[in-house]
């Protein structure tokens, strides 16, 4: 699972409320595995259909899963249910898409079908479901349209390599010249638009024939052979495993007596004690051997894409490596500070910013584990670039300057969060373990029970809280967790159904109130973070 | 593979249809021809070319005498679609005082369309960049209050397209006929939303005068075309209005100004230009943080920074934004009265 370490981290970011934008680093991506559950016995792929809105791509779609249905590859699926491509949110971001799976035997395929341009694109943006392929849909009574370009355009942004074209409707073409004619159309065509046109499989067959059982030699042959030609044509993505490892870094610790061990979990690739290694990033390039690798405190030989892992690293100190860094098969990725990405800005309904912005905004990027500030303008070239915003729902394609380097690769994804957000929120804590995160500009305070609470003192006792409106005192017995005065602004009720939520880390939604402090500077006077370390160690 | 073969023998026998074309069935090098030239169907473009001889010329004719039939036919067949993409087109043909003869002419434009793709093709930004400019064009001048005024249909799908690329070229086709034209090529219900022109003859007094901004959000490849649009109006008053006027770098610092407007109203959720109870600080215009002006280091809104702009260029009584229009494609009219 390459990809699942990326996917989760943007999900992460995005789900928070001042995630801005999601990007994509141009064109070719990894293969990212779609939603639903099926078999790991065979490769899977993910592939799209594009096409007019009348040359039939949903009766296509419908007569696949019908024709595979019967060797027991999918599961039929009619024309209605796939034609009303639901909304659904992706990592937080609204797409319009239908999707269906079937199994030829080769492969699994994941099959979308979305209605415009748009949503193709932030498909590939988010990760929902990157095409490694496509079928184009050509109705033989018309021929390629005026769009059939736009088609092919969005295919190649996507980042597209190989199409399978399916002239559809050919029982309404009695001159098989005119058949011969689109094909060649079209083949000019794609050869135009830089999809090999000598050689892309063009299949001519009725949809409509297969799903309504007749007419075999137009219908369910043309069907498999379709599908054939997909599996022929259309080229595997390489497994996480078979790809260089890499393994971003997340912590770094010194184990005396032993040396430096970095912790993460592998993005992909296999690593083996002893192999020479790479590491990346902010900066630095060192070449190292891995003397070590541990797993839940045990010792292994080897480590693989999944694993959560410790590597231990010979001749490395503990300062010259930190988060954000990657381990990676030595030269098997460069570490950039510039790149050009594709950005997709969520809207106001998807968390994002309301306001636009213009090129030079700052925001901080996240790709794996790094968190690096980046300025973002135009392409060279871009007209009017001085004076052309963004707004929230636009896609654009941005340079992107970044303050330090990080290991990055055409086809990585990352988010970019509204900058020094964080930094004005100070934290203060209480001799009750609790933590107040005051946001200066809101006169906000969010309580939660600290981290050395939740680890040390065992299960946390609670109490009954405030309710939402109701001012409180400072240290009011009722509200244990009154450690400033003000009103409760917000009571976190997933605690009511989960109190288990207080366990967890501070950051993971274990906060308990939102108190509209009345009094600043009865916050000013609670412990920072250094007085607390003292106080629970005495 | 079989394929390539099969096309070796397309190509052979297209060649040899070609040099015999006389005979009653179409060859498909005659078809191909006629697609390339009008975008039609294949089907389309075989039926003209048997009814006509094998004969492109007298095809090219049928064709257009046909599309006006069939193409209605399809946009009958299209009709109870909805059509909620396209763009919002914008022309100004006169941007007010200063500028030619001093008077005003701008259009907006939105055209719908089922998909995006449809919408970022070129034939219907082309469709689009004609109603817009011929919208500007036929709009006469009215005498009420409000300068911005939505045009009606039914005279605008009448009236002869005129081209924008070549506006001097004789009108070929109605608004409503070239719609259809492009709905019997794209196979997409087509449809003109709205349209609104600002048409005013020049300013007698002497230190009156009326501009107009505009802005296009999201263009793909025409920058007067995208997904949400905005025109705006300026007064400026001054009794040196003349003088200033006469300026160019005046004049470049004022078109740079009123594009910042326009942007900052797009940009924006601007729904008035002042809030009458000094409530609505985010939708009214001059409340808001003027973000699309470049030279804005304080923050300061809307209003102060015209203030400042005027007061820096002596322009005594200073300048007004008096009414706009923004409108997103399938979303509503946002639009003003004129402010008091």
């Amino acid at each position: 699972m390459l990809a699942a370490l990326d996917t989760a981290f943007v999900t992460d970011c995005v789900d928070k409320p001042d995630a801005s934008q999601l990007g994509y680093i141009s064109r070719r991506p990894y293969a990212d595995d779609a939603a639903t559950k099926y078999s790991r016995a065979k490769p899977h792929l993910n592939i799209g259909t594009i096409g007019h809105v009348d040359h039939g791509k949903t009766t296509l779609t419908a007569a696949i899963t019908k024709v595979l249905a019967e060797k027991g590859g999918a599961k039929f699926t009619d024309y209605s249910q796939i034609d009303r491509a639901p909304e659904e949110r992706a990592r937080g971001i609204t797409i319009n898409s239908a999707h269906v799976e079937y199994e030829t035997d080769a492969r699994h395929y994941g099959h979308i079908d979305c209605p415009g341009h748009a949503d193709y694109i932030k498909n590939m943006i988010t990760g929902a479901a990157q095409m490694d392929g496509a079928i184009i849909v050509v109705s033989a009574t018309d021929g390629q349209m005026p769009q059939t370009r736009e088609h092919l355009l969005l295919a190649r942004q996507v980042g597209i390599k190989k199409l399978v074209v399916f002239i559809n409707k050919v029982d309404q073409i009695d001159d098989k010249e005119m058949l011969e004619l689109v094909e060649m159309e079209m083949r000019d065509l794609l050869s135009t638009y830089n999809f090999e046109g000598d050689h892309t499989p063009i299949v001519m067959g009725s949809a409509l024939a297969a799903l309504e059982g007749r007419d075999p030699e137009i219908g369910a042959e043309k069907i498999k052979e379709l599908v054939q030609a997909c599996d022929d044509w259309i080229e595997i993505p390489p497994r996480d495993l078979d790809k260089p490892f890499l393994m971003p870094i997340e912590d770094v610790f010194s184990i005396s007596g032993r040396g430096t061990v970095c912790t993460g979990r592998v993005e992909r690739g296999v690593v083996n004690k002893g192999d020479e290694v790479e590491i990346l990033g902010l900066g630095e390039k060192i070449k190292t051997i891995v003397t070590g690798i541990e797993m839940f405190h045990k010792e292994l030989d080897r480590g693989e894409a999944g694993d959560n892992m410790g590597c231990l690293v010979r001749g490395i100190k503990r300062e010259q490596l930190r988060r954000g860094m990657v381990v990676i098969k030595p030269g098997s990725m460069q570490s950039v500070k510039k790149f050009q990405a594709q950005i997709y800005v969520l809207t106001k309904d998807e968390g994002g910013r309301y306001t636009p912005f213009m090129q030079n905004y700052r925001p901080q990027l996240f790709l794996r584990t790094a968190d690096i500030t980046v300025a973002l303008r135009f392409p060279d070239g871009t007209p009017d670039a001085e004076e052309k915003m963004i707004m929230p729902g636009d896609n654009v394609e941005m340079i992107l300057d970044l303050v330090h380097d990080v290991a990055a690769e055409v086809g990585s994804r990352f988010t970019l969060r509204e900058g020094n957000k964080t930094t004005y929120e100070a934290k203060h804590y209480t001799e009750a373990h609790e933590l107040i995160a005051f946001d200066d500009a809101t006169k906000l305070g969010t309580v939660y029970i600290t981290d050395y609470a939740q680890s040390s003192l065992g299960d946390v006792v609670f109490v009954e809280l405030a309710k939402v409106g109701e001012t409180v005192e400072q240290g009011e017995l009722r509200l244990q967790y009154a450690p400033v005065a003000g009103t409760v602004k917000e009571i976190n009720e997933e605690l009511n159904s989960q109190p288990g939520l207080l366990n967890k880390s501070p950051e993971d939604k274990g906060w308990l109130c939102k108190i509209e402090v009345s009094d600043p500077s009865q916050v000013e006077s609670l412990m920072t973070a250094e007085q607390y370390v003292e106080h629970c160690k005495s | 593979m079989l394929r390539s073969c099969r096309r070796t023998q397309l190509l052979y026998s297209s060649s040899r249809f070609y040099s015999s074309e006389a005979l009653g069935k179409p060859s498909i090098k005659l078809v191909a021809e006629l697609r390339k030239l009008t975008e039609v169907s294949v089907t389309k473009a075989r039926e003209a070319l048997t009814a006509t001889n094998n004969d492109v010329k007298a095809a090219l004719d049928w064709l257009e005498k046909d599309l006006a039939v069939s193409g209605a036919n399809k946009a009958a067949k299209l009709e109870g679609r909805s059509a909620n993409e396209g763009l919002i087109g914008v022309c100004v043909l006169a941007n007010g005082s200063g500028s030619g003869r001093g008077g005003t002419r701008a259009a907006m434009v939105e055209l719908n369309c089922e998909t995006d793709f449809v919408g970022r093709n070129e034939l219907f930004g082309r469709l689009l960049a004609d109603i817009a400019h011929t919208t500007a064009f036929i709009s006469e001048p009215a005498d009420t209050d409000d300068l911005l005024m939505p045009c009606s249909l039914d005279m605008l799908n009448d009236a002869p397209l005129i081209s924008h690329s070549d506006p001097h070229s004789p009108s070929r086709a109605t608004v409503s006929s070239a719609i259809r034209d492009t709905i019997a090529k794209v196979g997409e219900k087509i449809s003109l939303r709205r349209a609104a022109a600002v048409v005013r003859e020049p300013i007698h007094s002497k230190d009156l005068g009326l501009r107009v901004a505009s802005y296009v959000h999201g263009s793909v490849g025409v920058p007067t075309q995208g997904r949400i649009g905005s025109i705006a109006l300026l007064a400026l008053k001054s009794k040196r209005l003349r003088d200033f006027l006469a300026k160019p770098e005046f004049m470049t610092d004022l078109e740079k100004l009123e594009r910042s407007i326009a942007r900052q109203i797009v940009g924006f959720d601007t729904r008035m230009i002042q809030s009458a109870t000094g409530e609505e600080t985010q939708t009214a215009l001059y409340q808001q943080p003027f973000m699309m002006f470049a030279n804005n280091p304080d923050s300061e809104d809307v209003e102060q920074v015209l203030r400042r702009w005027a007061r820096e260029r002596n322009l005594t009584e200073g300048l007004q934004v008096i009414e706009f229009k923004k409108w997103t494609v399938g979303g509503d009219e946002v639009s003003t009265a004129p402010s008091a």
